[in-house]
């Protein structure tokens, strides 16, 4: 099992070659998607290999929503979980979403209606999870546009309902809770302090952005906003020593300027956390 | 309205031609609705012109367009792995352009080449048999990373300068060599074409395979035919599309 602490990046095709060949002490870990490599040759497995050899790799994956009706079929589970034990990760990720349903996949994170049919589903999905991959399950909060059906509670509640209930972990999206408390109004340091501390394994930050319209949508394509930096320290302060990721997915900067974002996230990580790597 | 309805409902939203209004009402944020839609749709129509990149250059933005309403809505993809999106949608679509008489005759063929290639790329080659030394007595084994191809217009080389393609029949390995991340076709003729088939199905050997396609095509499998089929198997090696024989477990 490998150890993962500090501050990590997102293995994305276009940033890897720059990854490997710089001089980042702040790069610690690295996640991957692991349906970017399950049963994958070519390029991405020795793109994999390469990360593996010099950082703890953890994963996050991006389909099996736990809100889905449907459990997960083995036809994937099964090399997902020999992927994960090949990579010797501590734990898995997956979002409190869900993906489609009826067999259908839509390749994004639709959110849940906030109610206990929900909770029950994804609870149920999550235990399933655990067991068939024997490792511990984080769920990660989300960012949503839109509230499917009435909601009989906050997202907070729900998510702390859902966390509760299954005994998982949470890899808590700061990122996702500011753009959700601009979207839906509410206090995202209230959120943030209210999450039980020992469920947070994992941190993600990314960019953002506002439509003309007002809306904030979570691209992973833009720069940390300050206003997230300073979330980040609140949270890590609330936390403890937990593992930072920089989500950058798309319209991908220059090696230099992700390296500063990275030397950024360390310094608060270092400052909030009071660990020194010197 | 249970959970399984109202994950319909939204899957719908973002799914059909058209949003359906009684699903959007029963969802009851319409604005935020209509924002899934737009980033599922432009997620999904972003990946497949990333695959299938000349292929939609030249159907057309109106075609790419009507040609994706209709797979969303009638053959949404299913697969978790995202990177099989485009040739899910690749292989779903040939026959429609090919039924539809106002896009080029080549373009199928395009497109079908142009799914092997994204396919290729990312194939595992890792998990193959044991193999031994080639011997015609045994079954071959070819390389996991590789597709066959038989279309009919020569859409691997370069367009014409009318930006069309040579209609004739064209037969193909698109194979990626291993430690090798670029994918590459190579051209074969009708009997090579059917002995890599013959041999990629399994279970048969060269001696057999040579058989019965030197009898589906008439020929005498003589002094001649021998020579060039040692010439043809010795490229196949070099190449690395075969492998060996398989081994004896």
């Amino acid at each position: 099992m490998q150890t993962v602490r500090g501050v990590g990046i997102g293995l994305r095709r276009a940033l890897a070659e720059a990854l490997f060949t710089s001089d980042a002490p702040e790069v610690r870990w690295v996640e991957i998607h692991p349906e970017n490599y399950v049963s994958r040759g070519g390029y991405f497995r020795t793109m994999l290999e390469r990360a593996a050899e010099r950082w703890p790799i953890v994963t996050h994956g991006l389909t099996l929503g736990v809100g889905a009706v449907e459990p997960p079929e083995a036809g994937y589970t099964r090399p997902l979980r020999a992927l994960l034990h090949e990579l010797q990760v501590p734990w898995h990720s997956e979002h409190l979403c869900f993906s489609g349903t009826d067999g259908v996949m839509l390749h994004d994170l639709l959110p849940l209606p906030f109610d206990e049919q929900a909770i029950d589903t994804a609870c149920a999905r999550i235990r399933e999870l655990r067991d068939s991959l024997e490792l511990p399950v984080a769920i990660e909060n989300i960012s949503f546009y839109a509230h499917l059906g009435t909601p009989r509670m906050s997202e907070l509640q729900f998510l702390l309902e859902v966390l509760e209930r299954s005994d998982a972990k949470l890899l808590l999206d700061v990122n996702n809770v500011y753009v959700n408390a601009k979207n839906h109004g509410f206090d995202p340091r209230k959120y943030i302090s209210s999450i039980p501390r020992e469920r947070v394994v994992q941190i993600h930050v990314a960019g953002h952005f506002t439509r003309p319209d007002g809306l904030v949508i979570d691209t992973h394509g833009d720069a940390v906003r300050q206003e997230v930096y300073d979330l980040l320290e609140h949270t890590l302060r609330h936390a403890g020593e937990v593992p930072v990721l920089l989500e950058r997915d798309q319209n991908i900067p220059s090696w230099e300027q992700l390296h500063a974002e990275l030397r950024r996230l360390d310094e608060i990580y270092q400052r909030a956390t009071g660990v020194s790597w010197a | 309205m249970g959970l399984v309805d109202q994950q319909r409902n939204a899957q719908a939203v973002c799914l059909r031609s058209e949003p359906p209004q009684q699903a959007l009402a029963q969802l009851g944020d319409r604005r935020g609705w209509l924002v899934y839609r737009e980033m599922v749709r432009t997620r999904l129509r972003d990946e497949v012109e990333l695959g299938l990149r000349r292929s939609c250059r030249v159907a057309g933005q109106q075609a790419v367009t009507q040609t994706l309403d209709r797979y969303l809505e009638q053959v949404p993809p299913r697969t978790r792995l995202f990177r099989e999106v485009a040739c899910h949608f690749g292989r779903t679509v040939a026959p429609w352009w090919k039924a539809d008489a106002s896009l080029p005759a080549y373009l199928p063929d395009l497109c079908l080449y142009e799914v092997a290639v994204w396919e290729v790329a990312d194939l595992d080659d890792r998990n193959h048999p044991e193999v031994v030394e080639l011997a015609f007595d045994r079954p071959p084994v070819l390389s996991p990373a590789l597709r066959l191809l038989a279309l009919g217009h020569v859409v691997h080389t370069q367009p014409a300068a009318d930006g069309g393609y040579t209609a004739e029949p064209c037969f193909l390995a698109v194979h990626r060599p291993a430690d090798d991340r670029m994918v590459q076709p190579w051209r074969l003729n009708r009997l090579s074409y059917d002995l890599l088939c013959l041999w990629q199905a399994g279970g048969v050997s060269v001696t057999q395979a040579v058989q019965r396609v030197g009898q589906a095509h008439g020929l005498p499998v003589d002094a001649t035919f021998v020579d060039g089929l040692c010439t043809v198997l010795a490229d196949f090696i070099e190449k690395g599309i075969i492998l060996g024989s398989l081994g004896a477990r």
